[in-house]
């Protein structure tokens, strides 16, 4: 929910009201085009069609791959309680071995074992939301435990974006 | 993640079925306020933020997909767009004539007093009987800005916000043509 904001004059409330009008009317003139018009189109704004496609699906299949990937399933997470629950119990179980204890305390659990996913897609959450800096350092943290994930082409392209529009930001 | 929002199996089995028909429509939409390769990002980002459910898509409120994807790219384009602001300011609201009006550019302070209390009359005596347009306008007014936000306040569907805002706007339309002729 958005929250309210202050209100706004009668010019910007009829801005709002235009720009509102006009997208849909544009979303619905552009879904309306026939295959030919829109190929037309798209040559005219420069894409190169032979490869729009494989592009595309190149980069949905990854967004798949990464939102559908075991990870995020929540049995993994169940997996990661139980192993952690074992840790615990081997720890307990060796109540004379101090150092024992401590490799099997709360330190041990989830941060290595699934974090550069998670925090990747948490990175790309806040690249959505233009929370530029929070991308950048969520995708640096990532990349510090799981540097080959981080060779990813859409990582290295949504770091690249976010720095550019987080630069464009600073006054 | 917002959880809460997760789309259920069968809602993200029809994103991914009705999205690949749509790809070339969606990117055309997107090259309208971006570069080619921002654009590509901007559909691919709409895609991954619709799946993930951090844009809703409710079927029950909004059954046609492709304009809810087409409104998101229009949507992600524009705030991924530096210079939308001086876009939108330069762009002007209604027509030149009647926006210089209603701001009262080029007129003397006494003049730029009274086309204001005109306009600022008009509107209200437009859109205060509480139907769903007046609610509309004051929802917006309110800086309301978001269709599903707008649905939600006034109690209706996003699609029928779509056509109060096509009346709203029509209104909008007449009173300024109408005050610019005056």
């Amino acid at each position: 929910m958005t929250p309210e904001k202050k209100p706004l004059t009668l010019e910007e409330t009829l801005e709002a009201i235009k720009e509102q009008h006009e997208d849909y009317e544009d979303v619905k003139a552009v879904l309306a085009m026939s295959s030919e018009e829109l190929d037309k189109k798209l040559v005219e704004q420069g894409f190169d069609l032979a490869t729009l496609d494989a592009r595309a699906e190149a980069r949905e299949a990854e967004i798949r791959r990464e939102q559908d990937s075991p990870a995020r399933k929540p049995w993994s997470k169940k997996l990661i309680a139980l192993f952690t629950a074992f840790c615990t119990l081997v720890g307990v179980a060796a109540t004379h071995a101090i150092d024992v204890l401590w490799l099997a305390g709360p330190a041990l659990p989830t941060v290595a074992f699934t974090a550069p996913p998670e925090l990747r897609h948490e990175a790309f959450e806040a690249c959505g939301k233009m929370q530029w800096a929070s991308c950048i350092a969520k995708l640096d943290e990532a990349a510090r435990t799981d540097p080959e994930g981080d060779k990813d082409p859409e990582v290295q392209r949504a770091r690249a974006f976010a720095k550019k529009q987080l630069a464009l930001q600073v006054p | 993640m917002d959880k809460k929002n997760l789309p259920t199996p069968e809602v993200i089995d029809r994103i991914d079925k009705e999205w690949p028909p749509l790809r070339k429509a969606l990117l055309h939409l997107a090259a309208k306020h971006a570069s080619l390769q921002e654009a590509e990002d901007i559909v691919a980002q709409s895609f991954r933020g619709i799946r993930s459910g951090s844009r809703v898509w409710d079927p029950e409120k909004e059954p046609d997909f492709a304009i809810f994807a087409g409104m998101v790219v229009v949507s992600n384009a524009k705030h991924w767009r530096v210079e939308a602001f001086n876009r939108r300011r330069d762009r002007g609201a209604f027509d030149e004539t009647a926006q210089r009006r209603v701001a009262g550019v080029g007129a003397s302070p006494e003049q730029i007093a009274i086309l204001k209390q005109e306009f600022t009359r008009a509107f209200e005596t437009a859109f205060r009987k509480g139907s769903l347009e007046d609610r509309l306008f004051e929802a917006i007014k309110r800086g309301i800005n978001h269709p599903a936000d707008q649905a939600k306040a006034l109690g209706v569907t996003v699609e029928q916000i779509r056509q109060l805002v096509a009346r709203v706007h029509a209104v909008c339309n007449r009173i300024i043509q109408e005050g610019s002729k005056s």
